[in-house]
């Protein structure tokens, strides 16, 4: 390979996916997550968002590639233990703005500046793929969920499906207002859509099952989900 | 004369004993109470004990209604799925926990109760599950407190409290007859609806009970707010089975399940 390969390091909610995606603003690149354990939630919005990123979900793509590429690593991957099949690659770390020889400072060749993370130990992540929820309701578990009803979050993020078919990228980091972002993906009004959505939470000594509990609550079952699929089709159907 | 009036305790001793105390303190000649004695609270039996024992003119509420008839709701109940089943939770577990001799005085409660020029509901006039927001169309408005004959209208329902003053108050009638058109239009003097907010469950942002004190020689309406230990309602949310989510909402002064969301609203219960 010609092109750079660029490890990116950080704590969760740091800015790691945010200044992987800067660096798409000049140029292409190319972008893989390692150690999400199939929670694809920021390879899923860059691939939707971001068209100067070519997202790869394998690394066995690698060789063939003709840009630069970016292996965002995740927080909960062991820096030590972490082994690359490459002979030549840059490590940069994203730390808070006053984090001082952290793990990350020690590992990376390069050090960036990005906001403050999450520093909690609990990390909890659910794959909801095929499930739809009830938009108002998702409204009330993300206001109940950062506003901290279920225990410390300090980070969260998913996709989300909602019952009109749109696809929305939910990003909060403790201090900061919640970012949301309709994904630009085609409306899934045909039974339960076949993409991915999910949810990643981070924090200290939060009751992770009553968060499962409250996102089952908001999901639609089959005959209301059908019901409703039908009323949107019908209100979307352009007259003849 | 000054009437205090007070809605939607919902099973909340502790507030509803720290707005007795306030009440007191007040100079208050008589009180009345707009409903939902119960639902969501954990202490139905006792709040529902408290105002009939000091016989405190009361309507049914809502919730007082659906403890006796089941639960048959508009969609403006519930205007989310979770709230829903939330909803439903602290309907079975109530419905499980009040004696029968609570059932049965929430059962006898009247929907309205007048006093001279004053008109007491829970929800309107109408029904009890239909909501009079602040900014419900000001004729529908209108059309509600007209309907009763009164010139205060006093609701509870939403949560919050206000004070509306309906002082364009000229109704037009146009009847086609034949050829000619009839014109009759009339005017009616100041007529005000009056939201007494929560005593036990609020919905402005903080934990505090709210009430309103109607003063007839001055016609001032003063909106109370009042401090409880709020935390001892939360403790014994958790202690008694019901949902968590309910104590955290509480101490956030959000509402545990419903919410009026839509003026435009009419119920259709």
């Amino acid at each position: 390979m010609n092109f750079p390969v660029i490890l990116v390091a950080g704590a969760s909610g740091v800015g790691k996916t945010t200044w992987i995606q800067q660096q798409s603003l000049n140029s292409s690149i190319a972008y893989c997550s390692l150690g999400s354990d199939g929670i694809a939630i920021d390879a899923t919005y860059l691939a939707t968002e971001m068209k100067s990123i070519n997202v790869l979900f394998d690394l066995m793509e690698l060789p063939s590639l003709r840009v630069p590429v970016y292996l965002e690593v995740s927080a909960q991957l062991d820096l030590e233990s972490l082994t690359i099949p490459l002979e030549h690659f840059q490590k940069i770390a994203i730390v808070a703005p006053n984090a001082r020889a952290t793990e990350w400072h020690r590992w990376a060749d390069q050090i960036v500046v990005g906001i403050q993370g999450a520093t909690g130990s609990q990390v909890w992540q659910s794959n909801l793929s095929g499930q739809v929820l009830d938009p108002a309701s998702l409204d009330t578990f993300w206001e109940e969920l950062t506003e901290g009803a279920y225990g410390a979050i300090e980070r969260a993020k998913g996709i989300f499906e909602v019952v009109d078919g749109r696809a929305f990228h939910f990003n909060y980091v403790q201090g900061n207002e919640t970012n949301y972002t309709e994904l630009n993906v085609a409306r899934s009004l045909n039974g339960r859509p076949d993409r991915f959505s999910g949810i990643e939470v981070v924090g200290e000594a939060f009751d992770q099952i009553a968060i499962k509990q409250t996102l089952q609550d908001c999901c639609l079952a089959d005959d209301v989900l059908t019901y409703y699929q039908h009323q949107i089709q019908q209100s979307l159907e352009v007259p003849a | 004369m000054r009437t205090a009036v007070l809605s939607c305790i919902h099973g909340n001793f502790e507030a509803l004993n720290a707005v007795l105390s306030d009440v007191d303190d007040q100079n208050v000649d008589r009180l009345f109470c707009l409903g939902d004695l119960v639902g969501y609270g954990p202490h139905p039996n006792a709040v529902v004990e408290m105002i009939r024992s000091l016989d405190i003119p009361t309507v049914q509420g809502c919730w007082d209604e659906d403890v006796v008839e089941g639960l048959n709701a508009c969609e403006c109940s519930y205007p989310s799925l979770l709230a829903e089943k939330r909803g439903r939770q602290a309907h079975e577990w109530t419905n499980q926990e009040i004696h029968p001799e609570v059932r049965a005085f929430l059962a006898q409660l009247p929907h309205t109760l007048r006093d001279g020029n004053l008109c007491f509901v829970h929800g309107s006039p109408h029904s009890n599950h239909e909501y009079l927001l602040p900014e419900i169309d000001a004729f529908v408005a209108m059309e509600r407190v007209l309907s009763t004959g009164a010139d205060i209208l006093f609701c509870g329902h939403t949560h919050v409290p206000y004070v509306r003053s309906l002082d364009s108050g000229e109704l037009q009638i146009k009847i086609q007859q034949s050829k000619q058109d009839q014109s009759i239009s009339f005017t009616t003097p100041l007529k005000r609806i009056v939201n007494a907010g929560s005593v036990g469950e609020p919905r402005h942002g903080r934990p505090n009970a709210t009430y309103v004190i109607y003063d007839d020689s001055t016609d001032q309406i003063a909106l109370r707010e009042v401090e409880y230990d709020y935390q001892k309602t939360c403790a014994a949310i958790v202690e008694k089975g019901l949902p968590a989510i309910f104590a955290w909402r509480l101490s956030k002064g959000m509402e545990f399940a419903e919410r009026a969301d839509d003026p435009t609203h009419i119920c259709e219960r």
